[in-house]
């Protein structure tokens, strides 16, 4: 499938995948390592608030203690009349410490000479105001208050339940109370500082914790002493809550926070719904405990908006990438498909079709300049080829025109002498391809005598042709001059053999019938013999005579030889392209098989034998390449009285 | 809740209360229907769901009543409303209901609400306390007023000799350990132990029912002349009552639902599981279960005779009522 597209939108989705799979780990990984942190950061901030806050509270004790320490001494000193300063006391208290809602001395019947009733000097806030009044003239009388009873039984000092002071404005408070013995240790009473809910929902109010978190106030009971829902205070408290919702996990966190542990918690939901960590820390001398609650949304929102953030400019980059990478792959891909199309093009034969231009050093660049230069080596080979071709051609016509020249030397009319009654004679010259030096030449320097020759020049082609055209010449001239065909061997040798650079040479059979006689006399410079077939006998060599190639050497002599012809006698000429001829297998024709050819042709006339004697060997050679020339030339004498 | 029986001077509450009262009932006269006031020993809590569940579900609508419920609370006790006439009805305490009798003036049972004793002390089950006479000797806190009889009676009887030291509207003395065993009601401070985060399996309760200690609580009570006065009012307000009863433990939920919007609207410091707790916990001893000897809605003789009894051996009361008297008056309501 991936195979299947092309390289463009392999390369773009590979990059863009792997583009997107390294944004999403790098992403991943800064979520994962910033959410850690900034948990870290929140624990540590949450720490340093939770003790922040602690010390905050513990100053108020710390304040009322030393007041409430020094309480019982002065009370005795002070005494009943002076109850002035008791109240002047108080209101130092209060006015001293911003945080005291009112303070007051609640008292036994009679302790040190007060009222035998319930007596209790309170200095207490109301409308920026500090307001006096005794507490023991109040309906519900203060000795069945926590405040008053719990540290008169346990002889300690301690911080009261959060409670609804209906005698002040259903204020809610809590009250730090500590009791007051007389030098007997018998349990006077107590000093008595409210603190107003109000005041700590501000104080925790005021902590940094952003738009979501909050932090609440657990007091013994697990009861919410401040909490940012105000409807909870009193009524309900955590375990109220936990067994609302049936959260044990809850009420498990509220028995942590009641018994004054520590923690850093995620919370799941279990608050307001919403996931988050809570952290809680004990107020020791209070007995509450502080709990800080930072929603998961707000400390991963930052995280998260900064991941989507990431995302969003990652995407943004994709988007530019994407045209990029396009671009990059066009540029690779587009000129690769130029140059399909141009080889295309080339394949088809049209060399000069434009190449692609491609700048630059790059592999492409680099591909497509190898190729014009292919291109341009092919040219140039073609251009080589084409001039071999001429050339070829060229020599083919020089072939040709050998041939021609050849051709033209030879006599090609028959009958030669068609008035002539006493002889007979046909010739024919086939030549090969490659044009040979074959001749053959019959004349009749006066009317009583008829020469014929055969010839067969060294090498082929055009020099051959040449050297042949020469030879003829000279044949001719001396023929006229010399009677003798060993002379006429003998002086043509000669010229041939002079300024002969090219040491070519040529075998000559030569011979001369005095028609009235029938007389023949020959000489052979190196040629086949021809055969002599009498009439009513098998053909047979003429008789050797002594004879070199003609044209090699100066000086050479000629042997002549002669017989007398009878009427019917036949004379057949030939060069070794008859009996050298070869077949398909390399057999040679050989002088055996042309001799009896020779002899099953002897009844016909000389066209007949010589026609006979071309097809033999066209059946012999049966396809087989005609490797060089079949010349041959026939006689026939009829005796001075002719046919 | 602790009933507190010290008297001080409400009488500009009372007033205002009483002609908040007026106004409110006013517009309703006009539907002929006859306005009556009931007020409860304390503030609204599902201790009286059968009283809410009456009103809202219109049966005491159907009985020509027009009903308005008036909380109790600290410093406003029951008992001095119905006395002085200020209320037509009022849910007593059956101890109190008597004392008051005797001290006061005659009152009558209307009916017994609340069968069965809710009393319990609450000890902490690592203090191993596995019978009373452990507490011998230890500090524990006990409430005063009329819950006291019952367990002075039942301490003495246990053989328990233990230091009372006075327990008032909360339990945080004993949840700061300064006492090893308190006076609770089962349908409530125990729950609110349990809602400081002490599981119940770290409390060991012992019921005063238990050992025969378990008395007749809630009841409704009227004055004597009243009730001769209107009898068929108190018939018609003591059925509709107890059918409110009834329908809040047939319907628990809806129950609790109306105990909830009494909470809120008077602002009442305690939460819907707290309501739920105490809801289930009084509705076991007023709707009476297969074991039970009572009858819904009825004091039984026997159970009378033993709370007089206790009472008048703790010195809470010299004469008593017969029974006829106190249920009915002597003046045949008893149907």
């Amino acid at each position: 499938m991936f195979r299947k597209w092309s390289i463009t939108w392999r390369l773009s989705v590979s990059v863009l995948l792997a583009s997107v799979l390294t944004l999403a780990a790098v992403i991943g990984y800064g979520y994962i390592v910033a959410r850690q942190i900034l948990e870290q950061e929140q624990e540590a901030k949450a720490a340093q608030l939770a003790r922040a806050t602690t010390a905050r509270i513990e100053l108020i004790e710390v304040a009322v203690r030393k007041i409430a320490s020094g309480m019982d001494g002065q009370m005795e000193l002070e005494a009943p009349s002076r109850s002035e300063s008791v109240y002047s006391l108080l209101e130092r208290l209060v006015r001293d410490n911003e945080e005291i809602y009112g303070a007051s001395v609640a008292l036994e019947p009679g302790a040190f000479g007060y009222s035998e009733t319930y007596t209790s000097p309170y200095v207490f806030r109301s409308w920026n105001q500090l307001v006096q009044a005794d507490r023991g003239k109040q309906a519900t009388p203060y000795f069945i208050q926590d405040w008053y009873s719990i540290p008169q039984m346990m002889k300690q000092a301690g911080w009261s339940e959060p409670y609804r002071a209906e005698a002040r404005g259903n204020t809610l408070m809590v009250t730090y109370s500590s009791p007051i013995h007389d030098g007997a240790g018998v349990f006077r009473g107590v000093v008595a500082c409210d603190i107003s809910l109000e005041w700590l929902s501000e104080l925790l109010k005021a902590l940094p914790l952003g738009n979501e978190g909050y932090a609440f106030l657990l007091s013994k009971n697990g009861t919410f002493i401040t909490h940012p829902n105000r409807e909870l205070i009193l009524k309900e408290n955590i375990f109220s809550q936990a067994e609302e919702q049936h959260n044990i996990q809850l009420r498990t966190l509220g028995r942590e926070m009641v018994l004054g542990r520590s923690g850093f918690v995620p919370t799941g939901n279990i608050f307001a719904g919403q996931d988050g960590w809570l952290m809680y820390r004990p107020i020791q001398s209070t007995g509450w405990s502080i709990g800080i609650f930072f929603p998961q949304a707000e400390v991963i929102g930052k995280v998260a908006e900064l991941s989507r953030k990431e995302g969003a400019i990652g995407f943004v980059g994709f988007l530019f990438l994407l045209p990029v990478i396009l671009l990059i792959s066009r540029s690779i891909t587009g000129p690769l498909r130029k140059l399909a199309e141009a080889t295309r093009a080339l394949a088809g034969g049209d060399l000069n079709a434009p190449l692609p231009q491609i700048p630059g050093q790059d592999e492409v660049a680099k591909l497509a300049n190898s190729f014009a230069a292919m291109r341009d080596e092919l040219k140039k080979h073609i251009v080589l080829l084409q001039d071999a071709a001429t050339a070829k051609e060229r020599i083919e016509s020089e072939l040709r025109i050998a041939q021609s020249i050849q051709m033209e030397l030879v006599p090609k009319t028959f009958p030669p002498f068609p008035e002539r009654r006493d002889f007979d004679l046909h010739a024919m010259m086939t030549p090969a391809r490659e044009v040979g030096g074959d001749f053959y030449d019959f004349m009749m320097p006066d009317s009583d005598h008829l020469w014929v020759v055969i010839g067969d020049v060294s090498g082929k082609g055009i020099a051959a042709a040449l050297f042949m055209a020469v030879t003829r010449t000279f044949l001719r001239a001396f023929v006229q001059e010399e009677p003798s065909p060993g002379k006429v061997l003998a002086r043509v040798n000669n010229e041939l053999a002079r300024n002969n650079d090219a040491n070519m040479f040529v075998t000559l059979f030569c011979g001369v019938v005095h028609l009235p006689t029938g007389k023949f006399c020959w000489s052979n410079g190196g040629h086949n013999l021809p055969f002599l077939t009498v009439a009513a006998g098998e053909p047979t060599f003429l008789p050797r005579t002594r004879g070199t190639m003609v044209g090699a050497m100066e000086d050479m002599r000629f042997d002549e030889a002669e017989l007398v012809l009878q009427a019917g006698d036949s004379l057949y000429l030939y060069t070794d392209g008859v009996n050298e001829a070869m077949d398909v297998n390399d057999q040679l024709f050989g002088n055996e098989r042309t001799q009896e050819t020779l002899s099953r042709l002897q009844q016909q006339d000389c066209i007949g034998l010589v026609e006979g004697m071309t097809e033999e060997l066209a059946r012999f050679t049966a396809g087989a390449e005609q490797s060089d020339d079949i010349t041959m030339l026939a006689l026939r004498y009829f005796g001075p009285s002719g046919r | 809740m602790a009933k507190n029986k010290r008297h001080f001077p409400r009488w500009p509450v009372t007033l205002l209360a009483t002609i908040l009262l007026m106004l409110w009932t006013f517009p309703l006269q006009a539907a002929d229907l006859q306005p009556v006031r009931l007020m409860l020993q304390w503030s609204h809590q599902a201790q009286f769901a059968g009283y809410y569940v009456a009103l809202e579900k219109g049966f005491y609508k159907d009985k020509g009543l027009d009903v308005s419920i008036v909380p109790g609370g600290p410093g406003l006790d029951a008992a001095d409303f119905l006395i002085r006439g200020q209320v037509d009805f009022a849910s007593l305490w059956l101890s109190a209901a008597l004392a008051r009798s005797e001290k006061d003036i005659p009152l009558v049972n209307l009916a017994q609400v609340v069968n069965s004793s809710n009393l319990v002390l609450m000890t902490w089950k690592k203090d191993n306390i596995s019978t009373l006479s452990d507490l011998s000797g230890k500090k524990i806190s006990v409430w005063g007023g009329d819950f006291r009889a019952p367990y002075a009676a039942w301490l003495q009887a246990m053989n328990a000799r233990p230091e009372l030291v006075p327990q008032y509207y909360s339990v945080n003395l004993f949840l700061q350990q300064g006492v090893v065993a308190c006076s609770a009601m089962y349908y409530n401070e125990v729950h609110m132990a349990y809602q400081t985060g002490i599981d119940m399996d770290e409390l060991k309760l012992f019921f005063l029912r238990d050992d025969e200690f378990g008395f007749p609580e809630d009841g409704i009570y009227t004055t004597r002349d009243a009730l001769a006065k209107n009898p068929e009012q108190a018939r018609n307000f003591r059925e509709a009552s107890l059918a409110g009863w009834k329908y809040a433990a047939e319907n628990p939920d809806e129950a609790l639902e109306i105990v909830m919007q009494y909470v809120i609207k008077d602002n009442v410091p305690t939460n819907r599981p707290h309501m739920k707790w105490m809801l289930e916990k009084i509705l076991t001893s007023v709707i009476p279960g297969t074991q039970d000897a009572w009858a819904f809605g009825r004091l039984s003789r026997q159970d009378y005779s033993r709370t007089v009894q206790v009472m008048r051996q703790q010195g809470l009361l010299q004469q008593s009522p017969t029974y006829e008297d106190f249920t009915d008056g002597g003046l045949g309501y008893v149907p």
